[in-house]
C-alpha cells in the first residue's frame, strides 16, 4: 500500500449503495486516506462532527436523511462552514443542483459522468486549494 | 259710349256694376269693348282708357289660344247660344297669367233686341292652382301607395275593405280587386278574429297603435305582419273606418327565431361548458359568466363573481402579468394558455390557464374581452409526477452503471491483483460497452424529458469556448486515431453567454462528434464562432461524407441516419441532430446547415446571448 501526503487525510463518504461506497471506499483508501463511510445521511453527520473530515462525499438520494438537509446542517456548524464537499448524484436533476449549489457545496458531479480516477483527482485539488 | 240704358236703369246699373266684386266687360253686338268696371283694372291693370273701345279681337289681357275661343264664344253666345261658363287664361298688363270663369249674358233692348253681351269674369287663379296642387299631390299620394312597399289597407266603420294598394294585396297573396268589399275577419283565423275584435274596439275609440298580427294568406298561410293602424274620424269624432300601413315580417320573424334559438345554443354552450368562460369589459370587469366559473373558483352563486375585476380571481403574484397580458390581448386580439396562480373565494390557490379573446362590435371596435379559465392542478399533478418519474428512472438506471464502470476500472487498474493482458482487453471491451451505454442513457433521458416537457432551463454563466473544449477533448483519442486536423478561428478569446451549461454540452458534444465520426482519416473540423447583436454564431464544418441532398430534409428527425455513412463503421443511433435541436428550442436557439455529398457539412448554430 501506497503512503503519500495525503495519508493523514480524512474523507467521509456519505453513500447508501453499499457497492458504490465499497468501490470508493477502496479506491480511497488505496490513495492513502482515512476513510469513513456511512450508509445514510443521519450516520455522516454524526461522523461528520464528530472526526472533522478534510473532505466530504455525499449521496443526494439517502435513507434518514437525504444529502441535501445533510450538508444543509454541515454548514450551519462552525467547523463545517468552510469543510470542502462534494455533492455525488445520478439525478441530473437541475432544480435539485441549482438547491445544493445554494447551500453552498464545493462541488457537484454526476457518477456515471466520472470515473474513480477522476474523482479522486478532484478531491485532491480540493484539499490543496 | 253707346247708351243702353236710360238714365234712371243707368245709375242702377251702374253702381251694381261697379260694386261687383267679378270683373265686367260690356261688348256690342260687333264685339268691341263699350264699357269695364273697376275690378278690371284691380284684376289685369289695364285702364278703362286703354281697353274701351277695342275689339274682343285685340283684346290685350287675352293670349293667342284665349283670342280664338273668346271669339268664338262671342259669335255663338251672340245669336242667342247657350253657353255654360267657362274657363280662359288671361294675361295682365304686366304679362301675368291668370284664369278666370268666363260667364256671359245677352243685354237685349225692349224689343227683346240684342244689343250686346255683358260679360262677367270671375278670378279662379287661385282655387285653379290648389286644384292643380290637389290633383298632383294626390297623383303622388297615389303613386305612393300604389309603390309603397308597405301595404295600405283601408276598412270602413262596418269593417269592410274598401282599399289595399298592391304591396298589400300581393303580401296577403290576392289581387287588389279580390280583396275589395270582403271583411276584414276573412283574413284570419278564428283566433285572429277574437283579437281582432279588440283591435277594432280601440280604433272606434279613436286610439291608434301599432302591432303585430298573424294574417291568413289566399293560399291558407301565415304571414307575419306589423300593423301601425289609426281611426278615420269625420269632424263630429264618428268613426269612419281605419287605416293600416302593414309590413310583412314574416322573414324578420323567422330570423329572429333563427337567431334566438342561435342566441339559445350559444348560451346553452357556455352554460354548460366545463370551462369557465368570462365576458368582461375592456376594464377587465366580469359582465357575465357560467356556472364553471362558479364552481372554479368556489362561490355559490354567479352574482358573487359578476361585476368584480376579473384581476382579483388571480393571485397578487401574477395579477402584474395578467393585466401586462390583457393589455396584450387588447392589441393582438388573442391570449393562448396563459398560466396564473388562481384564486378560490377563501384565498386558496391554484394553477389555472386562461385563454382570452377581443369580441369586437360590428364596427370593429374592441367592446368585450371573453376568457375561457382552466384548472390544470390535475395536468400540474401529472407533469410533476412525469418529472419525478425521469428523475428516478435516471437514478435507477444509472446505478448499476456506475457500479459497473467503476469496478470494472479497478480491475483494469490492478487494484484487485495484477492482470493479464488477455484479461485487461477484454476488461477494456466491458469498460467501452458501459461507457456507451451511459451515454445512450443520458440520450434517453433527455429525449424524455424534452418529450414530456420537463426540460428544464436553468441559466448560468457559460463559456463557449470551455464548452467546446471539454466536447473536444472527449474526442481526443478518436481525433488522433483519424489525424483530424481541428481549425479554431473565434473573434474572440472568451464568448460568456447567459445560458444553459448543460444543453451548450449536448449541442456541441453531438455537433462535434458528427463531425469526427463522419470525416474520414486527415480530414478537417472547423469551428467558428462570432458575436453579433444579440446572439453568437457558431459555425462547425468537416470535409466529411456530407448529407445526400434527398436526405437533407430529415436531418433532424429521430432515429435518422443518413444512407451514405450505414455500413462506414460509423456508430449512431440517429438521435444526436434531434437532441440538438430539440434543447436549442428550449433557450430560443436555432440550427441549420448547409452540405454536399463527398465534400462535407456545415451547421451553424445560433445563440441567444441571454
Amino acid at each position: 500500500m501506497i503512503k503519500n501526503k495525503d495519508s493523514n487525510k480524512k474523507i467521509l463518504i456519505a453513500e447508501d449503495e453499499r457497492a458504490m461506497l465499497r468501490a470508493l471506499t477502496d479506491t480511497f483508501e488505496n490513495e492513502g486516506f482515512n476513510v469513513f463511510g456511512a450508509e445514510d445521511g443521519e450516520k455522516g453527520l454524526k461522523i461528520a462532527f464528530k472526526e472533522h473530515p478534510d473532505v466530504i462525499l455525499i449521496d443526494l438520494l439517502m435513507p434518514k436523511m437525504d444529502g441535501i438537509s445533510m450538508l444543509k446542517k454541515i454548514r450551519e456548524d462552525e467547523w463545517g462552514k468552510d469543510v470542502p464537499v462534494i455533492i455525488l448524484t445520478n439525478l441530473s436533476d437541475v432544480d435539485k443542483i441549482a438547491e445544493t449549489v445554494e447551500n453552498g457545496i464545493s462541488h457537484y458531479l454526476v457518477k456515471t459522468e466520472w470515473s474513480l480516477e477522476e474523482i479522486v483527482k478532484k478531491v485532491k485539488k480540493l484539499l490543496k486549494e | 259710349m253707346i247708351r243702353l240704358f236710360s238714365n234712371r236703369e243707368g245709375d242702377r246699373y251702374k253702381s251694381i256694376f261697379e260694386l261687383s266684386p267679378e270683373a265686367i266687360v260690356i261688348l256690342d253686338t260687333k264685339g268691341n269693348i263699350i264699357d269695364i268696371n273697376g275690378r278690371v283694372y284691380d284684376w289685369l291693370g289695364f285702364k278703362p282708357e286703354e281697353l274701351i273701345g277695342k275689339n274682343i279681337k285685340e283684346a290685350p289681357f287675352l293670349n293667342k289660344e284665349s283670342l280664338i275661343r273668346a271669339q268664338e264664344n262671342f259669335k255663338r253666345r251672340i245669336v242667342g247660344e247657350k253657353i255654360p261658363p267657362y274657363e280662359l287664361d288671361f294675361v295682365t298688363r304686366n304679362r301675368g297669367k291668370l284664369i278666370g270663369r268666363v260667364m256671359a249674358s245677352q243685354i237685349t233692348d225692349r224689343n227683346k233686341k240684342i244689343i250686346g253681351l255683358i260679360v262677367m269674369i270671375s278670378d279662379i287663379t287661385r282655387q285653379k292652382e290648389s286644384e292643380e296642387a290637389l290633383k298632383e299631390n294626390e297623383k303622388k299620394y297615389r303613386q305612393l301607395v300604389n309603390l309603397a312597399q308597405e301595404g295600405v289597407w283601408l276598412i270602413d266603420d262596418k269593417a269592410i275593405t274598401t282599399f289595399v294598394n298592391p304591396k298589400m294585396a300581393e303580401i296577403l297573396g290576392y289581387k287588389a280587386e279580390e280583396m275589395l268589399g270582403r271583411h276584414l275577419f276573412s283574413f284570419m283565423d278564428e283566433k285572429g278574429v277574437e283579437i281582432c275584435k279588440n283591435y277594432l274596439e280601440r280604433r272606434k275609440e279613436g286610439i291608434k297603435e301599432q302591432h303585430d298580427f298573424e294574417f291568413l294568406k289566399k293560399d291558407g298561410t301565415r304571414v307575419f305582419a306589423l300593423l301601425e293602424t289609426s281611426p278615420i274620424m269625420d269632424e263630429k269624432g264618428n268613426y269612419l273606418g281605419a287605416l293600416a300601413v302593414v309590413a310583412d315580417i314574416t322573414q324578420r320573424k323567422a330570423m329572429e327565431v333563427r337567431l334566438k334559438e342561435s342566441e339559445e345554443k350559444f348560451r346553452n354552450i357556455i352554460s354548460f361548458s366545463p370551462d369557465a368562460i368570462t365576458t368582461t369589459d375592456l376594464e377587465g370587469k366580469i359582465l357575465e359568466c357560467n356556472q364553471a366559473t362558479v364552481d372554479l373558483h368556489g362561490f355559490s352563486e354567479k352574482k358573487e363573481i359578476i361585476g368584480k375585476n376579473a384581476v382579483e380571481l388571480i393571485a397578487l403574484k401574477d395579477r402584474k402579468k395578467a393585466i401586462k397580458n390583457m393589455e396584450k390581448t387588447f392589441k393582438g386580439g388573442i391570449l393562448k394558455n396563459a398560466e396564473y396562480t388562481l384564486l378560490k373565494k377563501d384565498g386558496q390557490e391554484f394553477p389555472g390557464e386562461l385563454s382570452a379573446s377581443v369580441i369586437r362590435d360590428s364596427s370593429g371596435k374592441p367592446i368585450l374581452f371573453m376568457a375561457i379559465t382552466k384548472d390544470i392542478s390535475e395536468r400540474k399533478r401529472i407533469e410533476q409526477a412525469k418529472s419525478e418519474f425521469t428523475s428516478i428512472a435516471s437514478h435507477q438506471l444509472r446505478t448499476p452503471l456506475s457500479i459497473m464502470g467503476w469496478y470494472t476500472e479497478m480491475l483494469l487498474k490492478g487494484k484487485a491483483g495484477a492482470i493479464n493482458k488477455q484479461q485487461k482487453k477484454y476488461l477494456k471491451e466491458i469498460y467501452d460497452a458501459n461507457d456507451n451505454l451511459v451515454k445512450l442513457v443520458n440520450l434517453l433521458l433527455n429525449i424524455s424529458r424534452i418529450e414530456l416537457g420537463t426540460f428544464v432551463v436553468n441559466p448560468s454563466r457559460v463559456d463557449l469556448i470551455k464548452s467546446i473544449d471539454s466536447a473536444l477533448k472527449h474526442l481526443s483519442l478518436e481525433i488522433k486515431e483519424k489525424k483530424l486536423k481541428i481549425e479554431k478561428k473565434y473573434s474572440e478569446k472568451h464568448f460568456f453567454l447567459k445560458t444553459d451549461q448543460s444543453i451548450m454540452n449536448i449541442v456541441f458534444q453531438n455537433l462535434l462528434s458528427n463531425a469526427v465520426r463522419y470525416t474520414s482519416n486527415k480530414g478537417k473540423v472547423e469551428i467558428l464562432i462570432a458575436k453579433k447583436e444579440t446572439w453568437v454564431l457558431v459555425q462547425i464544418s468537416d470535409t466529411g461524407y456530407g448529407i445526400p441532398a434527398s436526405q437533407q430534409s430529415q436531418i433532424f428527425s429521430r432515429f435518422f441516419r443518413a444512407e451514405n455513412i450505414k455500413g462506414k463503421g460509423a456508430t449512431g443511433v440517429g438521435l444526436g441532430l434531434y437532441i440538438a435541436k430539440s434543447v436549442l428550442s428550449q433557450i430560443g436557439g436555432e440550427i441549420w446547415f448547409k452540405s454536399k455529398e463527398k465534400e462535407g457539412t456545415t451547421f451553424y448554430i445560433k445563440i441567444p446571448l441571454e
